[in-house]
């Protein structure tokens, strides 16, 4: 506290001024009358006061408390121009900055500060066991660029020894970003929190999904703290729970099946606190263009062709002329070979010289064993358990890839051809109990998915907390200390209580 | 002094009136107390040596003899007029938008006196004291001496203070008592300087008149705010608060003071008629001195 500010010194120099201006008694107007004769007889009434009027000493005194208190808020004022700044970051997994809106808020705020202070170096201080994230930066941009990187899965870490460190050195002014205990601000220098942010109880950190397959199953992957239970809804409704183990963070993997066009959403359970869910908007599948070359018309596969639906079939018979357009999918099990350019090929029921896979002997009740049970094409395809009566075993290129085979030698494989897939089964849907099982369902459903993609599903949402009532970012204030402001709007106060006295004064002056 | 002739005009056939014969020495046409030489019979005496034996009614000494009675014969007389003006230093205030100053007022008064006496061949002794020129009069008794009189009103001014007005009054008055007298002043002077001009005016005349001067100002002053008053004669000054209660007691300490002066004019038997500067000198002569029996309308005394 000083009074030697130039200000300070100013408004003291105006208060004389004042207080003359209150004192000063006009010069009364001479007035020329023939006698004093009877004017004499008004020596009994009490004369003109020398002391000032009461009603002139209320607006005296409220002036001059007014100004005294301004001398006084610019000698207890600080000069915050080149007083450093300190923020104080949580960025830990808690941070409130994980909220693109408070981020920008935040931003906004320091931006503010530092127009400010142009002169104040910043440092940033975070709370995450990285310690100190910014030292002393006169430039803004690698604060921000803090504040983008700010959310960390880390646990936060107590700054007050730190704090109380700079504090010492500095004297800075401290802006709390996040939650903060007030334990470990240093009582020394002046400190704002910057956001209104309560310690969360419950916090779903991440969640990630898979692609969902054809079958509309995605895995989940989700990390959480505070609560050991997460909830999986789709539109709204719930269709399962995730179950959450860890310390302090904890995660937890399920597999649900969501319709394609559907969302699904992940939150915590058995909490209050309000916890934001994580969603994922599972894309709508596409169907895929197939053809059908079969003598069956109503054989297994111009059925299931008909009924599955990401197909969009046309069935014809071997020889007749294919379709214009482009094919993405042909299923045949006729013995004629299929010339027909498609992404993907399946051949059923024989060999295909034609796609570079000629077929070998003809094997009765064999064993069969899966030789790649990761492809995609053998999906939930369980070929080992299928009972087969007859099949053709199939001359494997060098470029293929054994899907299944006998004793005597393969009878599924995929090989690459014309910038596509064939995939050749020597067993038809006729010769065994495939079509009778959902494997047969599976398999066409990966065969689709093999000729079709489905769309990658878009990453989830980032988990985050959901404002109660939005950012709240405290900006103002932050130059001042505390009773500055508040010394300042008492002046006023005085200022218009004079005011208001002046007018009421002169209404009732006639 | 301004002396505002144009009320002249307005004073044609007027004179001045008084309750008593007059005492005047030269021939007028006013009925004198005194009997002499006139031609209506007034009265008889019983003769006594040395009395003129041509003014013996020998018819009465016929009717009855024994008795010698004289007849008496009432002369004209003109009447004896003396008009006297205050011009001290209170006469100075009261000129106002539609007011003039009091001594122009008692000026203009002074001079429709003189006229009014001046037409009718009466005497007229016009005199101002309080001036810085000292004492003056004009004297006459028939028009000649008109200019003489406005001459003297208008180079009189405003004065200082009359130390000695009883002296001054009788001196200005010529040594000897008129039919009438008439003062023209604002009376604005201590309680013993009051009774001393009250005093004089009684002793000068058979039918004192004081016309007492007062401005609008003198009567109703803006005392609603603070101001500092300065005596116009001696330069005093005194500040008084504004404010009803100022008003209040002003008003009070003038009644009390118009009050005084009455009772005083009353035991005195001078006759007052209060004159307000904002009253036209033509109103005042026309109705006010004729409602009080000074001036009548063309009747002969």
């Amino acid at each position: 506290m000083t009074l030697i500010a130039p200000l300070a010194l100013a408004l003291l120099a105006a208060t004389g001024p004042v207080v003359w201006f209150f004192l000063r008694r006009p010069p009364v107007p001479r007035r020329a009358v023939s006698s004093l004769l009877l004017a004499r007889a008004l020596a009994t009434l009490p004369q003109r006061s020398r002391r000032l009027p009461r009603n002139e000493l209320v607006p005296l005194a409220l002036v001059l408390g007014a100004l005294l208190l301004l001398v006084l808020t610019l000698a207890v004022r600080p000069d915050d121009s080149t007083r450093p700044v300190v923020i104080v970051l949580d960025d830990s997994e808690t941070s409130p900055l994980r909220d693109d809106a408070t981020r920008a808020a935040v931003t906004d705020a320091l931006r503010a500060v530092s127009a400010q202070r142009p002169e104040a170096p910043f440092t940033v201080v975070g709370t995450a066991p990285a310690g100190v994230r910014v030292d002393a930066s006169t430039d803004l941009s690698p604060v921000l660029a803090t504040l983008a990187n700010a959310a960390t899965t880390g646990v936060a870490t107590d700054p007050g020894p730190l704090l109380e460190a700079l504090c010492d050195a500095l004297e800075p002014t401290i802006l709390v970003i996040g939650h903060v205990q007030d334990e470990a601000l240093p009582t020394a220098c002046p400190a704002r929190m910057l956001t209104d942010d309560p310690p969360p109880e419950a916090l779903l950190l991440s969640l990630t999904a898979t692609a969902p397959e054809s079958t509309g199953d995605i895995w989940l992957h989700a990390e959480a703290v505070g609560s050991d239970r997460a909830l999986v809804e789709v539109d709204g409704a719930v269709i399962g729970e995730l179950q959450l183990t860890g310390d302090p963070v904890r995660e937890g993997v399920a597999q649900v099946t969501v319709p394609p066009g559907a969302t699904l959403s992940v939150r915590l359970a058995d909490t209050d606190t309000p916890t934001a869910a994580s969603t994922l908007d599972v894309p709508p599948l596409s169907p895929a263009r197939t053809l059908v070359r079969t003598p069956h018309p109503d054989g297994y596969l111009a059925t299931i062709a008909r009924v599955h639906p990401r197909l969009r079939a046309a069935v014809l018979a071997p020889d007749a002329p294919a379709p214009s357009g482009s094919i993405e999918l042909v299923l045949s099990d006729a013995p004629t070979p299929v010339t027909d350019p498609a992404a993907v090929v399946a051949i059923f029921g024989r060999g295909a010289p034609e796609l570079g896979v000629p077929a070998g002997r003809t094997v009765t009740n064999p064993s069969i064993s899966v030789a790649a049970p990761d492809d995609p094409v053998l999906a939930l395809v369980e070929l080992d358990t299928v009972h087969i009566v007859a099949a053709r075993t199939l001359a494997a290129p060098a470029d293929a890839t054994i899907l299944a085979s006998t004793a005597r030698g393969p009878i599924a494989l995929r090989r690459p051809h014309n910038d596509g897939t064939a995939v050749v089964f020597g067993l038809g849907p006729a010769d065994s109990d495939l079509a009778l099982r959902t494997d047969f369902v599976h398999l066409v459903a990966n065969l689709v998915d093999l000729a079709a993609p489905p769309p990658a599903a878009p990453p989830p949402a980032p988990a985050r907390r959901r404002p109660t009532d939005g950012p709240s970012v405290q900006a103002a204030g932050v130059s001042a200390t505390p009773g500055w402001t508040g010394i300042v709007l008492f002046a006023a106060l005085l200022l218009a209580a004079e005011a208001v006295w002046l007018v009421r004064r002169d209404r009732r002056t006639p | 002094m301004q002396v505002d002739t144009e009320v002249f005009r307005a004073l044609a056939r007027l004179r001045l009136q008084t309750p008593d014969a007059v005492r005047g020495r030269q021939q007028g046409e006013r009925r004198a107390r005194v009997t002499g030489a006139g031609l209506e019979f007034a009265d008889h005496r019983p003769y006594q040596d040395g009395d003129d034996l041509r003014r013996v009614d020998w018819n009465a000494w016929q009717r009855q003899p024994g008795q010698v009675l004289l007849r008496l014969f009432s002369e004209d007389r003109n009447m004896r007029v003396v008009v006297l003006v205050d011009a001290t230093g209170s006469m100075g205030t009261g000129a106002g938008p539609t007011t003039t100053r009091k001594l122009d007022h008692a000026g203009t008064l002074a001079a429709g006196f003189a006229l009014l006496c001046l037409t009718n061949r009466d005497f007229v002794r016009v005199g101002c004291y309080g001036s810085n020129q000292g004492a003056e009069a004009a004297t006459g008794h028939d028009m000649s001496a008109m200019p003489g009189v406005l001459k003297l009103l208008q180079r009189t001014d405003v004065g200082g203070v009359c130390d000695d007005p009883q002296g001054i009054l009788l001196a200005l008055a010529g040594g000897r008592r008129s039919d009438m007298a008439v003062l023209l002043s604002d009376m604005l002077c201590p309680e013993d300087e009051m009774e001393a001009t009250l005093r004089a005016l009684a002793t000068l005349g058979h039918t004192p008149v004081l016309l007492h001067i007062v401005s609008p100002d003198d009567l109703e002053p803006d005392l609603s705010k603070p101001q500092r008053l300065v005596d116009a004669e001696t330069g005093e000054s005194v500040e008084i608060p504004g404010g009803p209660e100022v008003q209040a007691a002003w008003a009070q300490a003038r009644d009390a003071w118009l009050g005084d002066l009455q009772s005083r004019c009353r035991r005195l038997g001078i006759r007052r008629v209060l004159v307000r500067t904002d009253t036209p000198p033509t109103t005042l002569f026309r109705e006010d001195l004729r409602r009080t029996g000074l001036v009548v309308l063309g009747a002969r005394g």
